[in-house]
């Protein structure tokens, strides 16, 4: 979904991260399970998003509003990272 | 011994022929090998593995282009295309490289890379209209990273 949508927009850029080859980046980020989803170091969430959830998230990341429950909230199923 | 069996490597050239409507270009940034050696600090124990498979599937089609990028021997250009790990393999067309992999793309993954790889082609919209009207709203920039495990 997010390489999708940095298809779409010139402003987005999209990164999957595979947390187990950068230790690294998984504990600066504080990844407990996955997907994980960090939008400009700042907004995240936690599971699985529909496309329009996951817009919503990206739009509310740059202070463009919309309707949708509260984004830190873990929806779909996740994975703990061991 | 190649990573992609030649049944998945028949069906991914198909879906290749059939959907690639533009040329691809993958940036592959790895670390040259120095015939298995690793500097210490600078181990990268999916390098070459991540290297193969790319080569593999950019042999798939004549869409596909693949550069692989010297990230030790090259930071400027790995700065400035924002590269903070290898490997990584950075998706596009034309100058644009907005959907990037840090590792290697296996599992779900691979079937993820496959998707972006056919949405940069742009043979089609992935995404609904009405979500494409609403990202025209976005005025700055925006940097979404998605963390995953291998399944």
């Amino acid at each position: 979904m997010a390489h999708a949508m940095a298809m779409e927009s010139p402003r987005i850029i999209a990164d999957v991260v595979e947390v187990q080859e950068f230790p690294h980046l998984a504990q600066a980020y504080q990844v407990k399970a996955v997907p994980k989803t960090v939008i400009n170091d700042t907004f995240e969430f936690t599971g699985a998003a529909t496309e329009e959830q996951f817009l919503i998230r990206v739009l509310r990341s740059v202070g463009i509003e919309g309707q949708e429950e509260d984004p830190e909230e873990v929806s779909g199923e996740t994975t703990p990272v061991a | 011994m190649p990573i992609l069996q030649a049944k998945d490597q028949e069906a991914v050239a198909e879906r290749f022929n059939v959907e690639l409507k533009r040329d691809v270009s993958l940036e592959l940034y790895t670390q040259r090998s120095i015939g298995g050696l690793y500097i210490p600090g600078r181990e990268c124990r999916t390098c070459v593995t991540t290297q193969q498979m790319m080569e593999e599937l950019a042999a798939l089609s004549p869409r596909l282009r693949l550069e692989v990028k010297d990230y030790y021997g090259d930071p400027d250009e790995a700065r400035d295309k924002g590269v903070e790990a290898i490997p990584a393999t950075l998706i596009g067309s034309g100058d644009r490289y907005n959907a990037r992999f840090y590792g290697l793309p296996s599992g779900y993954e691979f079937a993820v890379l496959l998707d972006s790889i056919v949405a940069a082609s742009q043979s089609r919209p992935s995404l609904a209209l009405e979500s494409r009207r609403l990202l025209k709203q976005l005025t700055q920039d925006v940097h979404i990273r998605v963390f995953v495990t291998p399944t």
